[in-house]
């Protein structure tokens, strides 16, 4: 109740300020308008005071305090509202510029901090917590109603708070998939809650760290669906190429974030082998093992969700081709079906494949062939993400757990990818081959990992590896009593969590960074070889290649021309040949050196 | 250098090639007059150390006429300054990491400099405290030596995105290493973030578990942390305002770095008091002052994050006003040989250099040479200085 009084002024200030510049008042002339809203604020204030006045009266049962009380709580109120009044600063401006709202914001909080540090000793955090948070909304809502301040020629409206949390919501909810991932969300939430607490009452390090880290996971979700939503809205005047980009930066995020987080679960670790504290195991394995059991289900949904892609697709079909060669005959069959390719060996999937080699998928939107090669040996799965010979991703090779990732993206209409992931040179090789002698237009894009996904993933495969570790902690401690098995356990996960992330980190750094993407490298140069040789080009200069999101990629060339050729035959020609080295959207600009 | 129309700010721009560049110092203040941006606004006054020498960097590769031996290999580099250190494989060796950081230290810029002094200030600091945590055994020292460590880590991504950015475009990297300073600043922006929710956390911690257990040797070392980052600070003192007009590429790193040891400051600072009024009796201090600290670290590093995220997602570019550039899409459709604009895409390499790429439908008879210089015209009196433009005949 006392917090009210500091609130209810800030406010009513702000709403005089803000009905101030209505007209009728304003011919009343400046001042004389805000004498008269400070009469009537103050007389407002007076109710409250009174009440709380009473309130403390009641308390206590003495006569002489009480003139000074009542006169002091008023002194208050009358102060606070003046004091929040001042704040407004030049009256000669009416538009209301949004550090003002910042800063009144900030002076109305500091003035209920104050006051409530003077009067109560006891700060009811929760209390101040919640004031805070009504006030910052209330603050937007009526900033956004009286900022029409928008440039000309610019289409970016401000959006309210409601229509900013209805939309994602919205989209979420109208797909299967993200709406699968939004329940998941729901769950590892409520397990959190959950986990913190039992973690907080038996004082075990791998509880509350595996909270936390369900907390990041949480997060990340949260980020990761808001990412794929908004990646779908259309390109503005404020983000020309679309907001594609999103993903990759929040894979780039979910990265860096695993890893810091990781990092601190290290330094905790070694912080209680240095000071090792009793921990009761009583209530600890059945919520571990709760915790293991929904991050399973997330991981269910995880594939789940590729999964029923994979199904709803149509004529989805795993053709093991052996040879590259006959996937001549996969050529023609285009349905526009969503073949991804995927292997793992995770025992609940009924694709088992251990020795078999080479899923191609593909299909295009655009009704291009690729052709996918996956090789896979016996006991990794790897996917994607194929850098010259390297292994990129999926590092994680521990137990039965392996998870290979899809390049999954939420879109129906999208492609999917396509790409060689070859684990032998050999391969790749054959692959190329293949290339020249199809001869017929062929995007060997590489396979695109959605960084979006990728990394939401990697946080969720973090957090179940985190739980299966508690779980091995906590059966040691009870059984056999090695208390540093707590400890231990989590510096080894956390470890493995980092080195996994870094090959993430490493591809949305690249993709950030404008580097060339790595599938096109030798197919780039040989286009602008190809191109240098036409007939009449001089040269070729800032060629510019570059990864917008993970499935497209741009360019920008200039190409120097002499005057006598047919300067529109060139230009054709040469957005042919990068069209077929896999660059869709480029921009040609063509001069004639003197 | 091939490009002779790099010119000082007071000449007109040559039209040999329509790769030419106006100096730095010349066009960010046409346009900021024309539009109507007062001179008084101090946020674009920004930094001693911006210099007014044209700013060339020259991140095309050119290709040579004469194709040798049938494959004509983009060259990247003009100058081999920094070893002809061919990325083709992809692997960033340690020693290429290392070595250009050396560089860099010795010859390179005063901040880089400093914050080099700055950063084995603070190892060392953390040396001490770890190796005094382990001979007495006390606990909060290793951890807080651990903390700092972390904020080294980060100082030193900083530091050698710093370094790296004055390498040449190579093969791979075709606009160069400059984005390497903006993506240091968002990670630092994360990075800080990420600490005012773990500070928040802490403050839950602290708030719920009640148990005031008042580490006294703790605040010796707050104190000597704090000294540290007021003295980085100090260094970095012209970048030590939240919200700032970035005109260069190292403008947001080193404001990155700035607001990473101010946020770190802070969180001293937050200790320090808290310990203080612990001692004055006041309970739930603890909790009040991190999650004070926590707010206010957040809202120091938000601005930062989203400028940098802004350049990062192709945004249009942050300075120039969204007015001014339909206006030039105006003047562009309003020319006689243009019958209309069909794509028109800007965005920021690094804050002050943009892009755009531009594809027009012109008409049959007209001369595309004056089409194109007209525009590339246009758009350089915005700021834009790297344009390409299609000229469809259809």
């Amino acid at each position: 109740m006392p917090i009210l009084l500091p609130f209810l002024s800030g406010f009513l200030g702000f709403y005089e300020r803000s009905s101030g510049n209505a007209s009728p008042l304003r011919q009343l002339g400046k001042k004389r308008t805000r004498l008269a809203s400070l009469a009537i604020t103050t007389v407002i204030l007076f109710i409250p005071a009174s009440i709380s006045f009473f309130i403390t009266v009641g308390g206590k049962n003495e006569n002489s305090v009480s003139a000074w009380d009542m006169g002091w709580s008023l002194v208050n109120t009358v102060l606070f509202g003046v004091v929040l009044n001042e704040n407004f600063s030049g009256d000669d401006k009416v538009v209301f510029r949004g550090k003002d709202i910042n800063r009144e914001f900030l002076v109305t909080l500091f003035c209920t901090l104050v006051w409530e540090l003077v009067y109560l000793p006891n700060l009811s955090l929760p209390g101040f917590m919640l004031c805070g948070f009504l006030l910052w909304i209330a603050v937007w809502e009526l900033g956004s109603s009286s900022l029409h301040y928008s440039e000309i020629g610019s289409l970016v409206h401000s959006e309210s708070l409601y229509s900013m949390i209805r939309n994602p919501i919205q989209h979420i909810m109208s797909e299967k998939k993200t709406r699968k991932i939004a329940f998941f969300l729901l769950i590892n939430t409520t397990y959190m809650f959950v986990e913190f607490v039992a973690g907080f009452m038996s004082n075990s390090l791998g509880l509350i760290s595996d909270a936390c880290h369900m907390l990041f996971d949480c997060a990340a979700l949260a980020i990761g669906l808001y990412a794929s939503y908004i990646s779908r809205l259309p390109a503005n005047s404020q983000f020309n190429y679309g907001r594609g980009r999103f993903e990759v930066l929040s894979g780039y995020a979910n990265a860096v974030f695993l890893v810091l987080v990781g990092a601190m679960i290290v330094v905790e670790s070694m912080e209680r082998i240095l000071d090792p504290q009793e921990i009761s195991t009583s209530s600890l394995l059945a919520v571990s093992i709760g915790g293991l059991l929904v991050n399973i289900i997330g991981l269910v949904f995880f594939h789940e969700e590729h999964h029923h892609a994979h199904g709803a697709g149509g004529s989805c079909t795993h053709p093991h081709i052996h040879s590259c060669s006959n996937s001549h005959s996969k050529l023609n069959s285009n349905a526009n079906s969503h073949l991804i390719s995927h292997s793992h060996s995770h025992v609940t999937h009924v694709h088992d494949h251990n020795n078999e080699h080479s899923l191609d998928c593909h299909s295009h939107s655009n009704h291009h062939h690729h052709h996918h090669h996956h090789h896979e040996k016996q006991n990794d799965s790897c996917d994607h993400h194929k850098k010259g010979d390297r292994h990129s991703h999926c590092s994680i090779h521990k137990g039965n757990d392996h998870h290979c990732n899809h390049e999954e993206h939420y879109r129906h209409d999208h492609i999917n990818h396509a790409g060689d992931h070859n684990h032998e040179n050999s391969s790749k090789h054959n692959h190329e081959h293949q290339n020249l002698l199809v001869g017929m237009k062929e995007d060997s894009k590489h396979s695109h990992i959605d960084h979006n996904m990728e990394g939401s993933f990697l946080q969720v495969l973090a957090d179940t590896l985190g739980s299966v570790g508690v779980v091995i902690s906590t059966l040691l401690i009870k059984y056999k009593g090695w208390l540093i098995a707590d400890p231990a356990c989590s510096i080894f996960i956390s470890v493995m969590i980092i080195s996994s992330v870094i090959p993430l980190l490493r591809n949305s750094a690249e993709i950030l960074l404008h580097r060339i993407p790595r599938s096109l490298e030798q197919t780039l140069k040989e286009a602008i070889g190809d191109i240098t040789r036409i007939e009449g080009v001089h040269g070729v200069s800032g060629v510019h290649v570059w990864n917008f999101s993970n499935t497209e990629i741009v360019g920008t060339v200039h190409l120097h021309v002499s005057s006598e050729h047919d300067k529109d035959l060139i230009k054709k020609r040469a957005l042919d040949l990068f069209q077929q080295a896999g660059v869709k959207d480029i921009i040609i600009q063509v001069e004639c050196p003197r | 250098m091939v490009d002779t129309s790099d010119s000082f700010p007071t000449c007109p721009p040559k039209h040999e090639s329509f790769n030419h560049r106006m100096a730095d110092g010349g066009s960010p203040r046409t346009w900021s007059r024309v539009y109507g941006i007062e001179d008084g606004d101090r946020r674009f006054s920004v930094l001693r150390t911006y210099s007014f020498k044209p700013d060339l960097p020259r991140s095309d590769s050119y290709i040579s006429i004469i194709p040798l031996e049938g494959e004509g290999l983009p060259k990247g580099h003009r100058k081999a300054d920094f070893g002809r250190e061919q990325n083709t494989s992809g692997t960033l060796s340690v020693l290429h990491l290392v070595v250009p950081l050396f560089k860099a230290i010795r010859s390179g810029n005063r901040l880089a400099r400093k914050l080099a002094l700055m950063l084995s200030l603070n190892v060392a600091c953390s040396t001490v405290e770890l190796v005094i945590g382990l001979l007495t055994g006390r606990v909060g020292l290793i951890s807080d030596a651990f903390h700092l460590t972390f904020g080294c880590g980060l100082l030193t991504f900083s530091l050698f995105a710093m370094s790296l950015s004055q390498k040449k475009s190579d093969e791979a990297y075709t606009y160069g290493y400059k984005r390497l300073e903006v993506l240091a600043a968002f990670t630092n922006a994360l990075f800080l973030l990420f600490m005012a929710f773990s500070l928040a956390v802490e403050a839950l911690h602290a708030f719920i578990q009640d148990e005031s257990e008042h580490k006294h040797y703790l605040i010796v070392s707050a104190v000597t942390n704090l000294l540290v980052n007021l003295l980085g600070v100090w260094f970095f003192r012209s970048y030590a305002r939240i919200n700032i007009a970035y005109r260069k590429a190292e403008d947001m790193n080193c404001h990155s770095v700035c607001l990473h040891v101010l946020a770190d400051s802070i969180r001293s600072a937050g200790l320090v008091l808290a310990s203080w009024l612990l001692s004055l009796g006041i309970e739930n201090a603890e909790a009040l002052c991190l999650g004070l600290v926590s707010a206010a670290v957040f809202m120091v590093a938000l601005p930062l994050f989203r400028a940098s995220g802004g350049i990062l997602l192709q945004k249009v570019p942050a300075n120039v006003p969204s007015s001014a550039l339909s206006k030039c899409l105006r003047q562009v459709t309003a020319l006689d040989e243009v019958s209309e604009v069909t794509l028109a895409r800007f965005w920021e390499l690094v804050p002050g250099h943009s892009i755009g790429s531009l594809s027009i439908v012109v008409k049959e008879e007209a001369n595309d040479e004056a089409v194109l210089r007209r525009v590339h015209e246009l758009y350089h009196d915005l700021g834009i200085q790297d344009l390409t433009v299609q000229t469809n005949h259809f």
